[in-house]
């Protein structure tokens, strides 16, 4: 349901293109950024939502959806996992303003957008300028996984 | 070269603007000035003093900045900071775009030769610091930018990357960083030793930078100081400084997980 809280102790996934994914493979708070004028929120989708607990098929359902948007996936690029629970906790922890993130389902309709993505959620509670906290999100990235199967 | 040459920008004759820029007489006469005059000879909206016969005037009218020609604008922005404070950016933007009567090949015609061609004086530049490693990564950024879809991931920006290059060459004792694209194209170059020390530079289009500070604090280094915002290129590392960046991010800070 739109708006509604993801539980602290499910997980997001945020594609990451293979520019933003440093030579060690993590991955750079740049993946992490709005968009002025473009993003309200940072777009993610919850894995759980997709399968309750088996995370290659919550991937592979992540994939399929991808898929469907239409939008091209690059070969080095990776799904980056994060624990809700952990996220916020981190963000909250390590953010000079105590900043307290949320993270909402935004399903996604095809007559909005023109595909439809049950999944789709987002993370709210920062804007465009705060890189540092982007870079913080970074710091919370769980394990990343090939976009492509 | 007659003994008075004088180059004119004016942002309202953009076409004049573009045959002036890259006309090698004047060309020879920019260096000229560049190499012989250390004096404020380009000043914002006035003329120059005669200087080994080249008389250089440059309009930086703000009311003429809603015209389109960033590169015009931004080689007249270069000119008129390099003779100031002699920058390293005359070799790099001025150059570059006006080497040897390279008359018609404006660099927005081909962009990619252009990012191409500045990730080569990188590669060849012998005062940046790992320059052929730093080449190589912009190189896979560069193919990496084709890969994505082009709505989500634009490809480099060049003034970006020259801002990204100036700064190295000015910066010989930072090591090798992690450098990543923005969505927007720009280069973000990030040192991080742990998640308490990180310090991240996004090198705009417009010669400004945002950067992220994660350090330890002074005077309780169990806590960490998180410090964010914009500089230019040449003030930023002062912002680094204050907060001992350098002793991690530096060469000879050992590289953290």
């Amino acid at each position: 349901m739109k708006g509604e809280r993801v539980p602290d102790n499910h997980h997001i996934a945020r594609y990451i293109g293979g520019t933003k994914i440093k030579e060690d493979g993590t991955v750079s708070g740049a993946a992490f950024t709005l968009r002025a004028g473009k993003d309200d929120y940072l777009s993610v989708n919850w894995l759980e939502f997709l399968d309750a607990h088996d995370r290659s098929r919550q991937l592979a359902a992540l994939r399929q959806a991808f898929s469907f948007r239409g939008h091209r996936v690059g070969a080095t690029a990776r799904f980056a996992v994060l624990n809700v629970g952990k996220l916020i906790a981190h963000v909250r922890e390590r953010s000079d303003t105590r900043r307290s993130l949320r993270v909402q389902h935004e399903p996604l309709f095809k007559k909005d957008v023109g595909y439809d993505d049950a999944s789709h959620a987002g993370v709210h509670g920062y804007s465009p300028e705060e890189d540092a906290i982007a870079d913080l999100i970074a710091q919370s990235v769980d394990a990343t996984y090939p976009a492509k199967a | 070269m007659s003994a008075h040459t004088t180059a004119s920008w004016q942002f309202d004759d953009l076409e004049r603007a573009r045959h002036l820029a890259f006309d090698p007489a004047v060309y020879e006469a920019i260096c000229g000035a560049v190499d012989s005059d250390s004096d404020d000879s380009l000043r914002s909206g006035g003329s120059a003093k005669p200087s080994a016969g080249i008389r250089i005037f440059v309009t930086l009218d703000s009311a003429t900045e809603a015209l389109p020609s960033d590169n015009i604008k931004r080689i007249a922005a270069t000119l008129k900071q390099s003779v100031v404070k002699r920058e390293l950016r005359t070799t790099y933007i001025v150059k570059s775009y006006l080497k040897k009567g390279e008359e018609e090949t404006l660099p927005a015609k081909d962009p990619e030769r252009s990012i191409r061609g500045l990730i080569e004086r990188i590669r060849n530049d012998t005062k940046i610091n790992c320059a052929q490693r730093i080449a190589f990564r912009l190189d896979y950024l560069l193919e990496g930018s084709r890969e994505e879809d082009p709505e989500e991931q634009a490809p480099p920006s060049g003034a970006s990357l020259e801002g990204f290059a100036v700064f190295l060459a000015k910066n010989p004792g930072l090591r090798y960083p992690d450098i990543v694209l923005t969505y927007s194209g720009n280069v973000r170059a990030e040192w991080t030793r742990g998640k308490n020390e990180h310090f991240a530079i996004e090198f705009r289009e417009d010669e400004d930078v945002r950067f992220v500070i994660f350090a330890r604090d002074r005077k309780h280094p169990y806590k960490t100081v998180q410090v964010s915002g914009t500089a230019t290129i040449d003030s930023v590392m002062e912002q680094a400084g204050y907060y001992q960046v350098l002793s991690w991010a530096g060469s000879e800070g050992k590289r953290g997980a």
